[in-house]
Formats: structure tokens, sequence, C-alpha cells
């Protein structure tokens, strides 16, 4: 099953209570308690959304996230965790204005995943267009 | 990898189900099975608990389905859902000793007394045990001390054993789901959650039920915040402890608990003006009235120290919230609910508020509210885990 966010937590607590807010507002969530639940998650799917809980997590879960930022280019990735160790988390793909400090705000990240959601659709809707005004130019149907 | 259905997602389920009822529920027969049916919309939780005293000689049910079971420090209570009601099964948490002999024995079997033999002892338990401890006029001993299995008594875990099996059997369909509420890890004091809890999960395992366990406080939030989507703050008042839950949409977010209870109330109150606890309990639970300035020694003391059990709950509560990161951000303010025993007397309600006021969370509270059925609450909760747990 794909899922449009995917959340790495070691806390099954943080994990479940953002899932469960998510799920709420109409958006697929997946859960992932370990790195090796993260791997398969995105080895079958690449989700739009990642969401890094860094809480609690160890050194070696921190460096494979960050490989994982610099691996994949394509989703946005949502940085929590306490603010000392959210400022060291880096990665390509990993903006200041994404990475939320505790206390854990279910419904901040909520709007901040409906947000980075709109912005991929409407980047796709407009690699769409440019496409579909490429191919009418192309055919001269205007 | 979490992808199965939540606990969230299951209890909204369970609130949306459809349950086959019957027009007049009868005490203890299976309503289901009732030929004059009608099918209704009803919602677990909501169902009222109907509450039951097992009497000496009638023996326990084996449940059919689902069961809540609270192992309380003063009384032990299992839940089942029964169409269009909840059949609570309450047993005193209590013993009573008297030296082994033939006569005692004919009279016990004689009277249909709830009794084993150890080492030399007849061991009378549940209601029983309080008519003989009445008889020759002392007290009777628990099992349970502070919440917990207690480690002053050699014979706790048997006794517990077998106050649980006087309400309830071995199940019809061998491994049929049970879930038992447990302590909070406790703030201060002594006591073991895993001993306690893998003790009792063992004795049910024998007796052929999946069990699984549920924190006290948390079975408080399950059972009576179903309109806040199960956000909010549960306390469980006992009588050997009091449970505190923060549940963030099911989750239990902080879970802790305090040795002061009913039994701390009656003990102080006791201390402070040198009448029996026996009796002190007796006024506490048929006359006082919290809302009512007290017109004697007894009833002071008891105003005095449930404002003061209140106090210790508020500021421990306050200590925690304000200690801890791990709660969420709540948009909205979240009600407080109070069960048990000891949220029984009238004008509790309103004397929580007035300390609350002066006390201050860092959370914001909407209201203040006693639990629909206090006595019950536990067991309910229980059994509507028991019962999401089942998937039905």
């Amino acid at each position: 099953m794909s899922h449009s966010v995917v959340i790495f937590s070691v806390d099954k607590l943080r994990g479940g209570i953002i899932k469960d807010i998510l799920q709420r507002h109409g958006i697929k969530a997946l859960w992932a308690g370990s790195i090796l639940d993260t791997r398969d998650a995105f080895s079958t799917h690449t989700p739009t959304v990642a969401i890094l809980d860094i809480k609690d997590s160890l050194a070696g879960e921190i460096d494979f996230l960050q490989n994982l930022c610099r691996t994949l280019q394509d989703p946005v990735f949502i940085v929590l965790g306490i603010p000392s160790v959210i400022s060291t988390f880096k990665g390509p793909g990993v903006h200041a204005e994404l990475c939320l400090a505790d206390p854990l705000d279910p419904e901040l990240i909520v709007s901040k995943v409906k947000e980075s959601l709109l912005a991929k659709s409407s980047i796709k809707e407009n690699k769409h267009d440019h496409l579909e005004n490429d191919l009418k130019q192309f055919l001269k149907l205007d | 990898m979490e992808d199965t259905k939540d606990l969230h997602e299951r209890l909204e389920a369970l609130k949306n189900q459809k349950v086959v009822t019957a027009d007049t529920p009868s005490m203890g027969s299976d309503v289901s099975s009732d030929t004059n049916q009608q099918e209704k919309t009803l919602e677990t939780p909501e169902k009222p608990a109907v509450s039951t005293e097992k009497v000496p000689g009638e023996t326990a049910g084996s449940p059919a389905s689902q069961v809540g079971l609270d192992v309380g420090t003063s009384h032990i209570v299992a839940a089942q859902s029964k169409g269009t009601y909840i059949d609570a099964v309450k047993q005193l948490n209590a013993f009573f000793t008297v030296p082994k002999s033939k006569f005692a024995e004919g009279i016990l079997s004689n009277n249909k007394v709830m009794f084993y033999e150890s080492e030399g002892l007849f061991y009378i338990y549940g209601y029983s045990a309080d008519s003989f401890a009445h008889m020759f006029n002392t007290n009777t001993k628990r099992p349970m001390k502070n919440g917990f299995l207690s480690a002053d008594e050699k014979e706790s875990t048997r006794i517990i054993e077998a106050i649980a099996s006087s309400v309830i059997e071995k199940p019809k369909s061998f491994g049929e789901i049970l879930c038992f509420a447990v302590p909070g890890e406790p703030l201060k004091g002594t006591g073991s959650v895993v001993y306690h809890e893998s003790v009792i999960k063992s004795f049910l395992g024998s007796l052929g039920y999946n069990s699984l366990s549920i924190n006290e406080g948390m079975a408080t939030c399950i059972s009576e915040l179903i309109e806040e989507d199960y956000t909010g703050i549960g306390i469980s008042m006992g009588g050997g402890m009091c449970n505190v839950c923060l549940s963030y949409l099911s989750y239990p977010v902080i879970t802790y608990s305090l040795q002061v209870a009913g039994d701390y109330i009656d003990s102080m109150s006791s201390m402070s003006v040198g009448e029996p606890a026996t009796k002190i309990k007796s006024v506490k639970e048929t006359e006082l009235d919290l809302a009512v300035n007290p017109t004697d020694r007894i009833s002071t003391a008891l105003h005095i120290f449930y404002d003061d059990l209140i106090l210790k709950l508020l500021e421990s509560l306050q200590r925690v919230l304000t200690s801890t990161d791990k709660v969420p951000k709540i948009s909205k303010p979240i009600p407080i609910v109070l069960s048990g025993g000891s949220a029984l007397p009238n004008g509790l309600q309103a004397k929580f508020e007035k300390v609350l006021n002066n006390t201050g969370l860092p959370v914001e509270i909407s209201s203040v509210r006693i639990a629909e059925d206090p006595l019950n609450t536990t067991a309910k909760g229980a059994l509507i885990m028991a019962i999401t747990e089942a998937g039905i």
C-alpha cells in the first residue's frame, strides 16, 4: 500500500499520535518504528513527505536518516525533536522552516504536511501543464 | 512496520458498531440469545453498567465474550457486554483466616462460604470474609496493598486467584480476550508493576484467557472521554492508590500512580480523631457530603483529608506535566474525569475544581466531572479495550 507520508519515530506514542492526527485529516500515513522498517517503507515506495522524529534516536539512526536525506531528493523532509539535536541535523532536503522543535505540535505538523503535499502536487500540475502546452504547440492545436 | 489498524481507529469503529439488543435485559441472562430481540444502534462505550455483588455460594459464570477486569485494592470487578447493558460483577478483595477445624469446616461449608485451606488455616475470602470479620469484631486483611499484590501476605497471589475465580471462570472458548487494569508506576513509594502484571497475566492465561493489560487511568479515559476523542485526564481514585493518565487521541501520554487514596483518608482520619478506620470508612461511604460544612469530628477529618488528597493529586500532576517533554501541544482545553470508589462523595467535583483553581496546571482544563458510574469505570474501560482488541 502506498502512503503519502512515512513517519520515522522510535517513540511509539509520538509516532502513533502523528499518524492518527494525519489520518484524521485524510492523509494516508505509515509509521516506521525502526531503521529496518524505514528502509522497507522507502524501498517499496518513495513518499511525498517523510517525517523524521529524531527524539531519543541513537547516533547511528540519525546518521542513517541524514544519509537518507542526501540520497533521496524527492520527498519533503520534516524533522522533529529537541532543539539542540535538530539544529545539528543537516541534509540537502532539510529546511529550517520544516525543523519543528519540541513540544510535539500535532496541528502544526498537519499544516506543514498539507502545505508540502499541496506544493508538491502544484509542481506536478505545472509540469503536466508545460508538457500539455508543448504538445499543443507542436501539434499546432491552439 | 505498523500498518494495522491502531487503537484509535478501532475505538472509532467500535463507537459506530451495531449490536443486537433486547428490550428488557434480565440480570444474569444472556440477552443476546433472547428471542425477543430488535436491532438498535448502540455504542458499546455508552451502555450503562448493571452492578451485582457476588453472594456466597454463587458460582462465577463462564464468559462467552470479552471480559474487562478491574483488580482493585478493595474490590475485583469483572465486566461483560450483555446486549443493552454491561454486566459488572463485584467481589470484595479481602480475606479472613480462622484456624482449621472440623467444626469450622462444617459451618463454612453449610453456609456456602468461599474458603480454602492452607497450612492449618482456613482462608475465607470475598464478601464472606467481611461477614466473618464483623462476627469476630475485627478487620479483614487484604491481598493487595497500595494498588499492588501485598508483599506482607504470603498467600496474596493465591487469594487474588481465588477471588478473581469467584467473578470469572474459564471462558467458553479458549483464548477469549480479557483486558485487566494495572496501576501506573508509583511517583513515590514502592511496588512493581511488572511483577503485579505478570502474576495476574499468568493466572489468567492458566484459565484459558488471552489477556492484555490497560493502565487504570487510561481505562477511565477510554470509558469516559468518547465525546472528547479520548483526549483528557482520567484519574481513578481507588482504595489503595490514585491512577492518573493524560490521554491524547487514545494514546496514554502520561501515566503514573500516587499511593494515597481512600485508605489514606481512612487511616489518617482514624489517627487524627482516635476512631477505628472501619468506622471512618463507614461514615465516608454512607454519610459524607463534601458540599456541606462538616458538623462533627469525623466528617471534619474526612473533609480535611479529602482536601489533602486532592491537593496531593493536583500538585503531582503539576510537577509531572511541567517536568515532562512528552505532552504534545493540545489546541483545546481538556477535561478531567474522576472515577473510583473515592470519587463517590457528593461535592467532590466542586472541591476538586476549587483546589484546581488555586493550583494551576500547564494544560488548560475545560471541566472537571465525575464518571458516570465511578465504581465500574475501570472494568468498563478494560472491557471496551478487550472488545476493541477482538476487532468486533
